[in-house]
C-alpha cells in the first residue's frame, strides 16, 4: 500500500532546486549544478555501473562469508559455555578496531587485490554479526530447549532447529547492520587499496577535477545503497513474517 | 570477578599462542611480529610521540563530530516528533542518504571544504547523524499513549510533553544510536584521514603499513583499538549518569 508522499516530494525538489539556483549563480566550475551530474550521470552511466558491479560484488562476497562463518560460529559461543569463556573475551577486544585501521595489515598479507578487500569486508562484518547470533541464541526461552528435549533431539539438532531459527530476529539485525558496513568498507578498501571499484571512480574523478563526473557517482551509489538496503529490509520482512505477525510491525533501527 | 579473570586468562592465552607461532618461523617474522615486538615498539613509539598526537588527533575528530552529530540529530527527531509533517518529508531522504559510504564523499567534499577541519566536520556529521536520528525518531515516535493521555490530563502543553514525557522515555534507544554514532564516529574519522589526512590515526597506520614498518603497523592498530575502547567507554559513563534509573531497571550489561 504506497501512497505519494507529498511532503518529502516538496521538499526533495526544493533541495535540488536550491542546490541548481545556487550553482548556476555561483558560476562556480568546482559547484556544478544539478542538472550538470545528472547530465554526467547519463553520459558515464556505463562506467560507473560497470564499477559499482566490482564493488557490489565484493561487498557480497564478504558478506556471505561472514554470514556463513559467523551465524554457526557465534550460535556455538552463545550455547556452549566453555567455547563461550574462551572466545567471548577475544571477541570483545577485537570489536572496538575500527574496520579501516585493519587496511594496512589486510594489505601486507593479502595484497591489493580482490582478496586483500574481501579480507576487511569479512572482518568488519563478522562482528555485528556474530554478537547478534551470541545474543540472539542466548535470549532464546529455555522451554525451547526443553521441548527439544523431550522430542529426544540431540544437541547439535536443537542447535539447527530451535536454536537459529528462534534467534533469527536478533541475527537478521546483526546482518543488516553488516550490509550497511559491508559497502561501506567496499568503497574504503578500494580508495586505500586502489584497483577497480566506485571508489576508485571517485578517486579519479577528482584527480582530474571532474567534479559533476564524480558527483553523479556519488549519487549512482546513493541509489544503489538504497536499493540494496531496502532488498534486505523485504527479505527480512519476508523471512520473518511469522515473528512480525507475533510482535505487530517491523520498525528497525538502522 | 571470576569472568573477569576468565576473561583476562582467554587474552592472555590468545597473546601466547600468537608470540609463540611469531617465534616458530611457521610465518614471516617480518609480516607477523610478535606481541612482545609490537609492545616494545609501541612503547617507543609513544616515547617518540607520533603516536600520541596521532591518537589525540583521531580522537578528538570523532569524539567532537560524534557529539555534533548527536545534538543536531536529536534536535532533528524532535522536531520530526513534534511536526508529523516534518517526519513525513524527511524520513524518505534520511532513507536516501543514510547508506551513502561517508568515505565516498572524502575525494569531492575536498574540492568544497579543503583538507582542514571543515571536510573533517562535515564527513563525521554526516556518517554520526543517522544511527542517532533514526533511533531517536522511531523511539520518540513511539511513547506509551498513555504516558502522553497523562501529560496531558494533567495539563501539559505538546512541547512540555515532548520534554518532560516523551524524550526522556526515548532516552534509552536514543543512546544506542549515540554509541553506534561513537564507534562510526571513529571510523569515519580513521577513513578519512587514510584517504586525504595528514596527521591522526589513520594516515599514521597507512604511513607505516605503506612503508613496510610492521611492528608500527601493528602499535597503530593497538592505539586504533584503545581509541575504540575509550569512545565506547565514554559512552556507557554518559549513559549512566542520565539515565542510571533506565540502566537499574533493566540491568543490561555494559557488553550487550
Amino acid at each position: 500500500m504506497r501512497r505519494l508522499n507529498v511532503p518529502a516530494i516538496v521538499l526533495g525538489l526544493l533541495l535540488l532546486g536550491a542546490w541548481e539556483l545556487a550553482a548556476r549563480a555561483g558560476q562556480n566550475s568546482f559547484f556544478p549544478p544539478f542538472s550538470t551530474v545528472l547530465a554526467a550521470l547519463w553520459a558515464n552511466g556505463g562506467v560507473i555501473a560497470a564499477q559499482i558491479v566490482d564493488t557490489l560484488r565484493r561487498a557480497a562476497i564478504g558478506l556471505a562469508i561472514a554470514v556463513a562463518v559467523m551465524v554457526p560460529f557465534g550460535a556455538l559461543i552463545g550455547r556452549v559455555r566453555f567455547l563461550g569463556d574462551i572466545f567471548e573475551p577475544l571477541v570483545n577486544m577485537l570489536r572496538p578496531i575500527p574496520p579501516p585501521a585493519v587496511a594496512p595489515i589486510a594489505l601486507l598479507f593479502a595484497g591489493t587485490g580482490d582478496a586483500g578487500k574481501i579480507a576487511m569486508i569479512v572482518y568488519t562484518c563478522a562482528f555485528p554479526i556474530l554478537i547478534g547470533a551470541i545474543d540472539g541464541v542466548r535470549a532464546n526461552h529455555p522451554m525451547l530447549t526443553n521441548v527439544g528435549r523431550s522430542l529426544r533431539l540431540s544437541r547439535l539438532e536443537i542447535m539447527a532447529f530451535i536454536d537459529l531459527p528462534a534467534a533469527m530476529p536478533i541475527i537478521m539485525t546483526g546482518i543488516r547492520l553488516a550490509v550497511a558496513a559491508a559497502l561501506l568498507v567496499s568503497v574504503i578498501a578500494e580508495m586505500l587499496l586502489t584497483t577497480n571499484g566506485i571508489g576508485v571512480y571517485l578517486l579519479r574523478s577528482q584527480e582530474n577535477f571532474r567534479i559533476a563526473d564524480g558527483l553523479a557517482g556519488v549519487v549512482a551509489i546513493a541509489v544503489v545503497g538504497f536499493l540494496v538496503n531496502d532488498l534486505f529490509l523485504r527479505l527480512d520482512r519476508r523471512l520473518l513474517a511469522w515473528h512480525y505477525a507475533t510482535t505487530g510491525g517491523a520498525e528497525g533501527q538502522g | 570477578m571470576l569472568s573477569l579473570l576468565r576473561g583476562s586468562l582467554s587474552i592472555l592465552g590468545f597473546l601466547a599462542l600468537w608470540e609463540i607461532v611469531a617465534r616458530s618461523g611457521l610465518v614471516p617474522t617480518d609480516y607477523f611480529p610478535a606481541p612482545l615486538l609490537v609492545g616494545e615498539t609501541l612503547v617507543a613509539e609513544i616515547g617518540r610521540g607520533e603516536i600520541v598526537s596521532a591518537f589525540v588527533a583521531t580522537f578528538l575528530r570523532a569524539l567532537i563530530g560524534a557529539t555534533a552529530a548527536s545534538l543536531l540529530a536529536i534536535a532533528m527527531a524532535l522536531l520530526a516528533a513534534r511536526y508529523a509533517i516534518v517526519r513525513r518529508a524527511f524520513d524518505p531522504i534520511a532513507e536516501f542518504l543514510r547508506p551513502l559510504p561517508p568515505a565516498a564523499l572524502v575525494p569531492l567534499a575536498i574540492f568544497f571544504l579543503g583538507l582542514g577541519w571543515k571536510l573533517y566536520g562535515f564527513i563525521l556529521v554526516f556518517a554520526c547523524f543517522w544511527p542517532v536520528y533514526l533511533n531517536a525518531a522511531q523511539a520518540l515516535a513511539a511513547t506509551p499513549r498513555v504516558q502522553v493521555e497523562t501529560a496531558r490530563s494533567f495539563g501539559y502543553g505538546d512541547w512540555a510533553i515532548l520534554a518532560h514525557v516523551r524524550l526522556p522515555a526515548a532516552l534509552p534507544t536514543i543512546f544506542i544510536g549515540v554509541r553506534m554514532a561513537a564507534s562510526i564516529g571513529l571510523i569515519a574519522a580513521i577513513a578519512a584521514e587514510m584517504i586525504a589526512g595528514r596527521d591522526g590515526l589513520g594516515f599514521y597506520l597507512m604511513d607505516a603499513g605503506l612503508s613496510l614498518r610492521v611492528p608500527e603497523t601493528f602499535a597503530g592498530l593497538v592505539a586504533a583499538m584503545v581509541a575504540g575502547l575509550l569512545i565506547n567507554a565514554l559512552v556507557m559513563v554518559l549513559r549512566a549518569l542520565t539515565i542510571g534509573w533506565h540502566v537499574q531497571l533493566t540491568r543490561m550489561e555494559a557488553g550487550a
